[in-house]
């Protein structure tokens, strides 16, 4: 069995949970234990300055999951999907047998004492926490990073523009998410709080971040990550939502602008365009019969 | 499930096929509209249809029906031996903008479910707004027993079958 070394967190983390809702606080309770818990040998992607995601983690729960030791569920949630991780029989076995005799007492408790700690969060608040305080560890300039960040949403956007075709749902709404983060920013500028605004643009960089590694996938030709068949997504990957789920979530308790998902048209729309959206649905009826 | 008595059905065939088709359905009708904040609307738009399509699922029996597609196929393969039904097959290929006379397969493998649920059934109505359906609904009759409802006729259909149910 291939277990890498530094998983041993994540499966002492299911087990010691027994599930975790999304992959956002999974990410982020990794993270927490990690730094509040000082393990060593985690992951290397924590030290990255866009904030606290680590690619490695996500591809050692694909090789747990791989292995039998985990299990992950996509949810299909009242707004976007989500993932559920869980540990497994087997995984649980292993745990026992191989990875609890090698970590010390001490470790253990201080990864307990971490987990007890921040598992009763939300993945909404967990998430708003760590954003928080690396914030306070890295940030000096909050307003240039966001200036910075606007580029590079433009710069994902473009790409993604290239790529829509409107039979993919998946495209469809990361360009959504694209266009809310963005104008999200522009309305949290002018304000004063850096909190707000740091919390934010790192989960805004996150998402950004994300849609820009699939879309390295994305842009070869018969590959599609989100299990597609003929361009069209069975599965779309929970993980990308999950975050924009914390940033329209974010957006609406800090009052920068209404979630998405609970829009209507009309306020989206001005009078005209939606008078028009509504001609070109009669003109479809009207066409129907030759 | 029933609406007014009548048992309402669709088939698996039918429901994959407007899951894979209504995307991009919603995503052209809102690019028409050409919206300002273009992206966010097309999602929300997408959102409500997927919400609305998950409601008319669960209202309606969705079936796994097998059909015959050879005598759908001979059907319309006679349709256009004969001249008077081709050149009304002409004009739903010139309407459809294909290349073929023929129905697409899609299309063919629909018929041939909903005639073999007639088989099984009193009176089946086949509502559509397909017009290789529409155009030959006597001949389908004919053929399968099936009644043709365009859906544009379907408010009417209801009102009269109320009416048939008052006068009882």
């Amino acid at each position: 069995m291939i277990v890498p070394e530094r998983a041993s967190v994540l499966l002492f983390m299911l087990n010691h949970l027994g599930e975790v809702v999304t992959e956002l606080k999974l990410q982020k309770l990794v993270f927490q234990v990690q730094n509040e818990a000082k393990i060593p040998g985690g992951y290397r992607y924590f030290k990255h300055y866009y904030g606290p995601y680590s690619q490695e983690l996500s591809m050692d729960s694909v090789t747990l999951m791989n292995e039998g030791l985990i299990e992950r569920q996509a949810v299909i949630g009242r707004n976007y999907p989500y993932w559920v991780f869980r540990v497994t029989e087997k995984g649980k076995e292993h745990f026992e047998q191989s990875v609890l005799p090698a970590i010390s007492p001490k470790s253990i408790e201080r990864m307990r004492n971490v987990l007890d700690k921040y598992s009763k969060y939300s993945h909404y608040k967990l998430a708003e926490i760590v954003y928080h305080e690396w914030k306070i560890k890295e940030f000096g300039n909050i307003d240039s990073e966001i200036q910075a960040l606007e580029r590079d949403l433009q710069a994902v956007t473009s790409f993604w523009e290239t790529t829509y075709f409107p039979e993919c749902p998946a495209i469809t709404y990361f360009l959504a998410f694209l266009e809310y983060s963005q104008e999200a920013l522009t309305k949290v500028t002018p304000t004063k709080d850096a909190v707000i605004k740091s919390v934010l643009a790192r989960a805004c960089r996150e998402l950004t971040d994300n849609l820009a590694s699939i879309a390295q996938v994305c842009s070869k030709k018969d590959v599609c990550p989100m299990e597609a068949e003929k361009g069209l997504c069975k599965t779309p990957d929970p993980s990308i939502y999950e975050i924009f789920d914390f940033i329209e979530d974010f957006c609406e308790r800090q009052s920068i602008l209404p979630k998405l998902s609970q829009r209507e048209l009309t306020e989206l729309m001005t009078e005209d365009e939606y008078k028009r959206l509504q001609n070109t649905f009669s003109t479809l009826t009207a066409s129907s019969s030759f | 499930m029933r609406a007014n008595g009548i048992r309402v059905v669709t088939s698996t065939t039918i429901k994959d096929e407007a899951t894979k088709q209504f995307p991009s359905a919603s995503n052209r009708l809102v690019d028409m509209a050409r919206p300002q904040r273009l992206r966010q609307v097309r999602a929300v738009a997408l959102t409500k249809c997927t919400t609305r399509l998950r409601e008319l699922w669960s209202r309606v029996d969705v079936l796994t029906l097998h059909g015959n597609l050879t005598l759908v196929k001979r059907f319309y393969q006679k349709l256009s031996d004969d001249p008077l039904t081709k050149s009304r097959l002409e004009k739903v290929r010139k309407f459809k903008k294909s290349r073929s006379l023929m129905p697409e397969d899609s299309d063919l493998e629909i018929m041939s479910e909903a005639a073999n649920l007639k088989r099984s059934d009193n009176e089946v109505y086949f509502v559509t707004k397909d017009e290789h359906f529409c155009e030959f609904p006597k001949e389908i009759h004919e053929e399968f027993g099936l009644r043709v409802l365009p859906v544009q006729d379907l408010i009417q259909f209801k009102s009269q079958l109320e009416a048939v149910r008052r006068s009882h």
